[in-house]
């Protein structure tokens, strides 16, 4: 019971996540000011903006 | 032509001449007093040009428009504050490469520009020639031959800048390189400056932030007496970027600037601009090591074997580590299913996290000594290269030389990342081959899917791993092109565009640097896996999950269950085989009768054309998330099919033992992999670049070319 518990907590958690992260991204695209940065995650990206602060 | 007062300015080197074309056309109607408060000439005549009247201002001869001297200043100031007509600026044509670093200055600045090629007679005598008319090609501004001190050529000069006076083009800054660096942070700098009108109304905003990189004095001092409160944020920024290069290169961002500007004019020359009739053997060390290196036949072929030699090194030094990476998961794996008792949370963890998330990080130390290799290519200088070799070969296919960063950029070279290499489109001057560029720019083998690559190819075609790394990575570009000429042809037609691009000096590459760019690059993918990559693969874990087995079908199961074991009570090793069978059979119909599973189920008459089953549906519906999601997702899939997992293979391995994987299947795969639709991310940034219906455009072709290839493959594949 408590594992079937923990892991809807965790997966609930999950979707705020993602369903954030993907609002981020669809509102920098519809924003005309601001860019689409390198904090996508993307792995090919050589610094973000977390790495050089 | 319009018959109000023109305003022009003379700019150039000294002694290039400024004075002596500044006497020629106004004569005695000419007027030399001081800058205020400076011991600096000023110095204006008048004359006609038919109906017009022209102001001319000869400015002080200056090598750049930095804030070192007070004639750099008064230059500066004067084109900034009167806002000029047109500025004439005089090229000593015997000494070019020095006359146009200010040149590229004023091509920052954006001023309506038109270069007097002055001195031509000097430059025949020392056996040089100067094509004008590709220098005007290149640089996109009007050159015209001239020779000052006979007044050779100021007529068609005159004429020409009359034009250019009256065009009214406004000012236009060029946008250069200055590296990935640099060029990751002037982006932010003129958001800043433009959301602030920071200095708006006298200089362009990307002068500024160029300036701010400079750090130049008085830029910093009009900042500060401007706005303090955005001078500060972009004082902040110029440091944070200033520290990072100090770090990996030991350089400042004004002497990189200096380097791609000279990279940028060096570019220029290089293309027939220049011909020595007498012998010059005055080559750098980087000219040297460019004959070799850009050589027209050798070249292409030393490329290729860097880039071979490249995947060989990744490839070899990483495969101990990779398994060692696989054997801690796999006892990770073991410690849960031990210690935990049977639930959702265990199957979460093991299956979702262990098996998904653990996948993509078993991989960590193969894109460890890929970044590794494509820092030394980087830093050195040498990528700069491949992007001028293929400009060539990027005619040829409707794109530009301008295209090759962005395509590296993405993962030319593997291990790049699309979302950057759309950006970097903006560098292309032509909209149509800007556009051709960012839609098949998402072809490339970014870092995400260079995981799923190595995957597949060492699981199937292991004994030549970097020998098919190499060839896929030269079929990304071929396909790559071959799109692009396609939209060429078709709705993107055009007239191509001259290439210029920045050639820097090399440099000899800084342990430090490399070690610093390599953990960058590898810090990202490990916070990607532990960030996006885990929360998708705990959601596509839930979609696999539920709603699970009806009690109906249940009882099915057990009924099997009970039917063995009292058919093989006397057998206790033929019950437990049977009985393991039992449980796969549960487990796999669970599965399939998730959500995940019905949704794979449904695609798969149609998916089953180009070798994939349901599973794999699923893994590729969860690749457009992000690319590395199919690894964790086909890991997921496999073990949650899976009863025993104390004995764990490796994903690679379960593959090969299904019977529906095989290495056509791979091939396939892989190649729908490399070409269906872009990341979401990526797709949201082309949307962002363009617009929305090239974003959905951009997904639906790739898709369907992709799923074309790979029923192609598999149809004719499976008949061998």
């Amino acid at each position: 019971m408590w594992q079937t518990i923990i892991s809807f907590c965790i997966i609930v958690i999950t979707l705020f996540f993602i369903g954030k992260r993907a609002y981020r991204q669809i509102r920098k695209a519809i924003d005309p000011a601001s860019e689409i940065s390198c904090d996508c995650g993307c792995s090919g990206c050589s610094s973000n903006g977390d790495s050089r602060k | 032509m319009s018959n109000s007062p023109i305003t022009m300015a003379l700019a150039g080197n000294p002694n290039a001449g400024k004075t002596t074309l500044f006497n020629k056309l106004t004569g005695a109607r000419q007027h030399v007093g001081n800058y205020p408060g400076i011991t600096v000439d000023h110095k204006e005549g008048y004359f006609n040009a038919g109906e017009n009247k022209i102001t001319l201002t000869d400015l002080p001869g200056t090598y750049s428009l930095t804030a070192y001297s007070n004639e750099e200043l008064v230059a500066r100031n004067f084109l900034t504050t009167q806002k000029p007509d047109v500025v004439i600026n005089i090229v000593d044509a015997s000494n070019l490469e020095r006359n146009l670093y200010l040149t590229t200055q004023f091509l920052e600045m954006g001023v309506p520009m038109i270069i007097a090629l002055n001195m031509m007679d000097v430059a025949k005598d020392r056996g040089i020639e100067v094509r004008a008319d590709k220098l005007e090609e290149l640089l996109g501004v009007a050159v015209v031959p001239i020779i000052a001190r006979t007044g050779e050529g100021t007529e068609e000069l005159i004429r020409r800048t009359l034009q250019l006076a009256t065009t009214n083009s406004g000012w236009r800054p060029v946008d250069i390189s200055y590296g990935e660096d640099l060029d990751e942070v002037v982006p932010e700098l003129i958001q800043t400056i433009q959301k602030a009108s920071f200095l708006t109304s006298q200089y362009p905003a990307r002068f500024t932030a160029i300036k701010y990189l400079e750090h130049d004095d008085e830029m910093l001092k009009a900042g500060q007496k401007s706005d303090q409160k955005t001078a500060d944020k972009l004082e902040k920024l110029v440091g944070y970027v200033s520290d990072h290069l100090q770090k990996t290169m030991d350089v400042y961002p004004e002497a990189i600037i200096a380097d791609h500007r000279y990279g940028y004019i060096k570019s220029i020359l290089r293309q027939g601009i220049l011909t020595h009739k007498f012998d010059t053997d005055r080559l750098y060390t980087s000219d040297k090591i460019d004959k070799v290196l850009t050589n027209r036949l050798l070249g292409p072929f030393i490329m290729l074997a860097i880039l071979f030699g490249l995947y060989q090194f990744t490839f070899s030094w990483s495969e101990l580590p990779v398994t060692w990476m696989e054997n801690v998961f796999g006892w990770l794996g073991g410690v849960v299913e031990t210690n935990l008792p049977d639930g959702m949370l265990k199957s979460m963890i093991i299956s979702g996290v262990i098996d998904g998330v653990g996948g993509v990080l078993g991989f960590v130390p193969l894109i460890m000594f890929m970044f590794f290799g494509i820092a030394i290519l980087e830093d050195s200088g040498y990528l700069a290269r491949v992007a001028f070799m293929m400009d060539r070969i990027f005619h040829l296919f409707g794109l530009h030389g301008s295209s090759v960063m962005p395509f590296i950029v993405s993962g030319g070279i593997a291990g790049g990342c699309a979302v950057p290499g759309v950006m970097a489109t903006r560098t292309l001057r032509s909209p149509k081959e800007r556009m051709a560029t960012l839609l098949t720019v998402p072809f490339m083998n970014c870092g995400a899917k260079v995981p799923v690559l190595v995957l597949l190819i060492g699981a199937f075609f292991a004994e030549h791993m970097a020998l098919y790394m190499f060839l896929f990575t030269l079929l990304a570009w071929l396909v790559a092109l071959v799109a692009a000429k396609f939209l060429r042809m078709t709705v993107l037609k055009g007239e191509a565009t001259p290439f210029v691009m920045e050639l820097p000096p090399y440099r000899f590459p800084t342990l430090q640097g490399l070690l610093i760019h390599t953990w960058e690059r590898t810090w990202q993918y490990i916070k990607k896996a532990g960030t996006v990559i885990l929360s998708i693969s705990i959601l596509l874990w839930a979609l696999m999950t539920f709603p699970g087995l009806s009690p109906e079908q249940q009882a099915v199961y057990s009924l099997k269950r009970k039917t063995l074991s009292s058919e093989l009570a006397h057998n206790s090793a033929k019950l437990k085989t049977a009985l393991i069978l039992v449980d796969q059979e549960e487990s796999g119909a669970q599965l399939k009768n998730s959500i995940a599973g019905t949704i794979g189920s449904f695609f798969e008459p149609l998916s089953s054309y180009a070798g994939f089953d349901w599973r794999t549906n699923i893994a590729m519906l969860g690749g457009f998330a992000a690319k590395e999601v199919i690894i964790s997702t086909l890991g997921t899939v496999y073990s949650m099919g899976e009863v025993d997992t104390k004995d764990a293979e490796s994903l690679g391995d379960r593959l090969v033992k299904d019977p529906n994987w095989n290495p056509v299947t791979a091939v396939s795969a892989l190649l729908f992999i490399m070409f269906y639709a872009p990341c979401f991310v990526t797709v949201v940034c082309i949307a962002k670049e363009s617009s929305w219906n090239w974003a959905l455009f951009s997904m639906a072709f790739n898709t369907f070319f992709a799923f074309a290839a790979s029923v192609a493959v598999f149809q004719i594949g499976s008949l061998f």
